[in-house]
């Protein structure tokens, strides 16, 4: 991730100009024609698959596919609300504290390229769930979802109160994805051509682009100066915390709609049967990895994970939940 | 070189640089405590661009007599000087104009903008704000904070004679605390009748709605100003229509400290836009 001054123009707009010249096309950079390959997992998973130790080859498939569409549809409707939250999150606070034409053009173009990215994502989806034999709307019943959820409702609260909660879980999130890519790319064999080339893109533009959140945190934290807006510098990133592990457990919590969809492909009845696996693991122990060593959730949970953005956190003065020290499950060949 | 004229009773001197006969004319007024050899690095480098640079001595400062009548330091008697400035270079009043305005010269470059009309080019503000804008502010802690010496300004005779015993070392303190120049000659007392003025004229300034300048005008703003806060794109958009802000790295002092740097902005600016 490249590091540039809020007020270096020059740097600003070298920064704008690279992601331009090699930003990829939706249209030309991906050959949407490619089927899925159904046999093949989408994301590599630890010895324990997540929360489902003891599962079969074929389980271990289902689950790698699931999570991998749980990622998929994290990706998607994290994006969607970030293009949705434009006006506050964007529009607004340059209103209120201008920078320069380069950095406004900058934060344009990170805006097209999130709309291009969640609109990627949702096509994989689409072509997964007519693979599968069903509607993108029935799978996504399964799927994470952010619009019109209470999250969505609180960080616009946040801000239009002036804060910056939102940031705090871009800047976190866009830091995952690159984590994210770095973790499929040794199984690169093994793991569905289409899905992983699609991480590939992704983690191309989200490196060039990844400074853009933590540019707009400096931008608030640096010129905002009531006593709200310090109460916002202090408070958000907790509060970030709090909302994006709510939103996590409850997104996971959506697979339990699975059974819906058991009987309409052998991946969705495997799932449906493996329910009953993760309500008889000791809760503690469930709840112990989710924050601490589970593959894609913990790192996305427990920002220990990431410790640039902790650096960035702590160089704010910024209050961080006390998360355990993350201890990640190796992953190995599916 | 300087120039000096009396204009409407009083010597008037300013700092000129002539290029073509039909060039642009780019007035500079300099804000408190400086004097128009602040400007130097700018009418250096738009003179070599093809510009007739201008930067008048404040009243008071350098060649610019002071005045008895305090209503000499208003911001019309002000902005009519300037007028009678531009009008010595151009008699004919057919060459453009752009103004550009540091501190509280910021505030007679918004002023004199209003009365140029269409023979206003554009108008350039450096850490320099208007006076409807000034006032507004004055509900904002951190801008209260930061203009308590304007409030003291406003008390009769006091600040004369604190600054007839204080004023090398309140400079100096400045110097060291807030970037202001060094190099440059800077005093303080010619500007305080400037201040009483620019506060009387608050009240009538809130209640007229001037109509927004139409003309391209670009703010540059360094960030860490110990006297002004940087300002919002609602508080430019009511002064103007077509407006882009640049925020720098720097202190009050930017065209002086960034010199470089802002003559590449404001030129390539003027490449731009006119």
């Amino acid at each position: 991730m490249r590091t540039v001054s809020l007020y270096d123009e020059a740097a600003l707009s070298d920064l704008l100009k690279m992601q331009r010249e090699y930003g990829w096309s939706l249209e030309e950079s991906i050959d949407w024609s490619t089927p899925i390959d159904l046999a093949k997992p989408l994301v590599a998973l630890d010895e324990g698959a997540l929360f489902f130790p003891g599962a079969s080859r074929e389980e271990r498939l289902a689950v790698s596919q699931i999570m991998g569409l749980i990622i998929a549809a994290s990706i998607c409707e994290m994006e969607e609300c970030l293009v949705r939250l434009r006006k506050e999150a964007f529009g607004d606070v340059l209103r209120r504290f201008p920078v320069s034409p380069e950095f406004t053009e900058l934060g344009e173009h990170f805006f097209v390229e999130e709309t291009k990215h969640s609109e990627a994502f949702r096509r994989y989806m689409t072509k997964f769930a007519h693979a599968t034999g069903v509607d993108l709307e029935d799978l996504k019943t399964v799927l994470p979802q952010v619009e019109r959820t209470k999250t969505e409702w609180y960080l616009r609260k946040n801000l239009e109160s002036g804060g910056y909660a939102f940031w705090w879980i871009v800047a976190e999130v866009e830091q995952e994805f690159l984590l994210l890519y770095n973790a499929l790319a040794p199984f690169k064999k093994n793991i569905e051509p289409l899905y992983f080339d699609l991480h590939r893109k992704h983690f191309e533009e989200e490196a060039r682009h990844a400074s853009f959140p933590y540019l707009m945190l400096e931008l608030l934290m640096t010129r905002a100066s009531s006593p709200r807006d310090y109460l916002h510098l202090k408070g958000d990133l907790m509060i970030s915390q709090i909302v994006q592990t709510l939103w996590t457990a409850q997104a996971l919590g959506r697979t339990r709609a699975l059974k819906k969809l058991a009987g309409k492909h052998p991946i969705y009845t495997a799932l449906a049967r493996m329910q009953e696996i993760l309500e008889k693991q000791p809760k503690v122990r469930t709840f112990w990895k989710f924050f601490t060593s589970a593959p894609y959730v913990s790192s996305l949970v427990n920002p220990n994970h990431h410790r640039k953005f902790m650096r960035f956190a702590k160089k704010m003065g910024s209050i961080s939940i006390p998360f355990p020290a993350p201890s990640p499950a190796p992953l190995v060949d599916y | 070189m300087v120039e000096a004229k009396v204009i409407r009773g009083r010597a008037t001197a300013w700092l000129q640089e002539n290029s073509a006969d039909e060039s642009t004319l780019l007035l500079f007024l300099h804000g408190c405590p400086d004097s128009p050899e602040i400007w130097q690095p700018q009418l250096d480098y738009f003179h070599a661009q093809g510009y007739t640079v201008l930067a008048p001595y404040a009243r008071g400062i350098g060649g610019s007599a002071p005045a008895q009548d305090r209503q000499r330091y208003g911001l019309d008697a002000i902005a009519l000087d300037h007028l009678e400035i531009l009008r010595s270079v151009d008699p004919d009043g057919h060459r453009k104009v752009i103004v550009v305005g540091h501190d509280i010269g910021g505030i007679h470059a918004w002023k004199l903008a209003r009365l140029l009309g269409s023979r206003l080019a554009a108008l350039v503000l450096l850490n320099a704000p208007d006076l409807s804008q000034m006032a507004r502010r004055l509900s904002q802690p951190r801008q209260l904070l930061k203009s308590w010496y304007i409030a003291l300004f406003q008390l009769p005779l006091l600040p004369e004679a604190w600054l007839a015993r204080w004023e090398p070392l309140l400079i100096a303190r400045a110097q060291k605390k807030t970037g202001m120049p060094t190099d440059t000659p800077v005093s303080i007392t010619p500007f305080l009748n400037q201040y009483r003025e620019a506060a009387r004229a608050i009240p009538e300034v809130l209640k007229q709605n001037d109509t927004p300048v139409t003309c391209p005008v670009l703010v540059v703003w360094s960030k860490d100003d110990a006297f002004l806060e940087v300002p919002s794109m609602a508080e430019l958009g009511r002064l103007a229509t077509a407006v882009t802000v640049r925020v720098i790295e720097g202190n009050h002092w930017v065209h002086h400290h960034e010199a470089a740097r802002v003559n590449a902005l404001v030129n390539r600016f003027f490449k731009e836009k006119l």
